[in-house]
């Protein structure tokens, strides 16, 4: 099969935030959208990335086991940039859906963002789509 | 173009590590170290499938919580979605594309002997050239 462009499944123009908004505002933000990926960004360049399951995983934690946390209780106040992954992995806009599957599988991530050529987002691209992608190639 | 009727057996990772539900994580953590394993699998003392833990939650759960007191219960998942080792690759697309879960593990007799995560599976069509 030849290759096809990552540009062909990627979610255009995502939504992102910045790194000193609450968490909480992530959570409403993905929420609303009804997403799973936020990327965390500075102007239009990428610093960092935020999961609906990170963030549920460690409200989960917090919840549960309030006496044994280190940073306390304002866990919805916390500033994205205390939980998010730093300087994630991005693929730029030439890239194509194999160089998307080899990178999830090397680095075992579920989400990619896409930059242009000045390092700018302008896509994000999961597993979840990649999974759509196969679905309607058997389908 | 891979045959998706072909048994998930032939794409699932049988290289599993386990774990006693209610370990405390000082004494299974070093499990991960040395080998490229992702997911701990979660068992109670019937070696029945009860959870598992993803090397990321357990990254994330430690910057948060005071280490020495993590264990099992406080950092597993516990609604899985499985498949039985009798599954096809069609089985696993169609949960993939159901649900967001990302890892899926494949038991037997109520024992995990497989797991399939989404990354890996994408990645046996892309050896086949396909993705």
């Amino acid at each position: 099969m030849k290759p096809i462009a990552i540009t062909e499944i990627m979610t255009k123009k995502p939504l992102s935030v910045h790194p000193k908004e609450e968490i909480s505002f992530a959570v409403q933000l993905m929420k609303q959208n009804a997403i799973h990926h936020l990327p965390i960004t500075v102007g239009q360049k990428v610093v960092g990335i935020v999961s609906m399951g990170d963030l549920l995983f460690l409200q989960n934690c917090v919840n549960q086991n309030k006496d044994m946390f280190l940073k306390g209780t304002n866990f919805q106040l916390s500033a994205l940039d205390e939980i998010m992954t730093k300087n994630p992995i991005c693929l730029t806009n030439n890239s194509f859906i194999q160089d998307a599957v080899l990178e999830m599988q090397e680095s075992r991530i579920n989400c990619l963002p896409i930059v242009d050529e000045n390092k700018n987002l302008v896509g994000i691209v999961t597993t979840h789509d990649l999974i759509q992608f196969l679905g309607n190639l058997y389908n | 173009m891979l045959d998706i009727k072909k048994s998930i057996q032939t794409i699932m990772s049988e290289d599993l590590i386990t774990v006693l539900e209610g370990a405390q994580l000082k004494h299974f953590e070093y499990k991960l170290t040395p080998r490229k394993i992702h997911h701990l699998i979660v068992e109670n003392l019937q070696g029945e499938l009860v959870g598992i833990i993803s090397t990321e939650d357990i990254a994330k759960a430690t910057s948060w919580i005071v280490e020495d007191k993590i264990t099992t219960q406080h950092i597993m998942s516990k609604d899985l979605i499985t498949l039985p080792h009798t599954a096809s690759i069609k089985d696993v697309l169609l949960k993939l594309l159901e649900n967001k879960h990302r890892a899926i593990p494949i038991i037997k007799n109520k024992k995990a002997v497989g797991i399939v995560t989404a990354y890996d599976f994408l990645y046996s069509f892309y050896l086949d050239k396909i993705a």
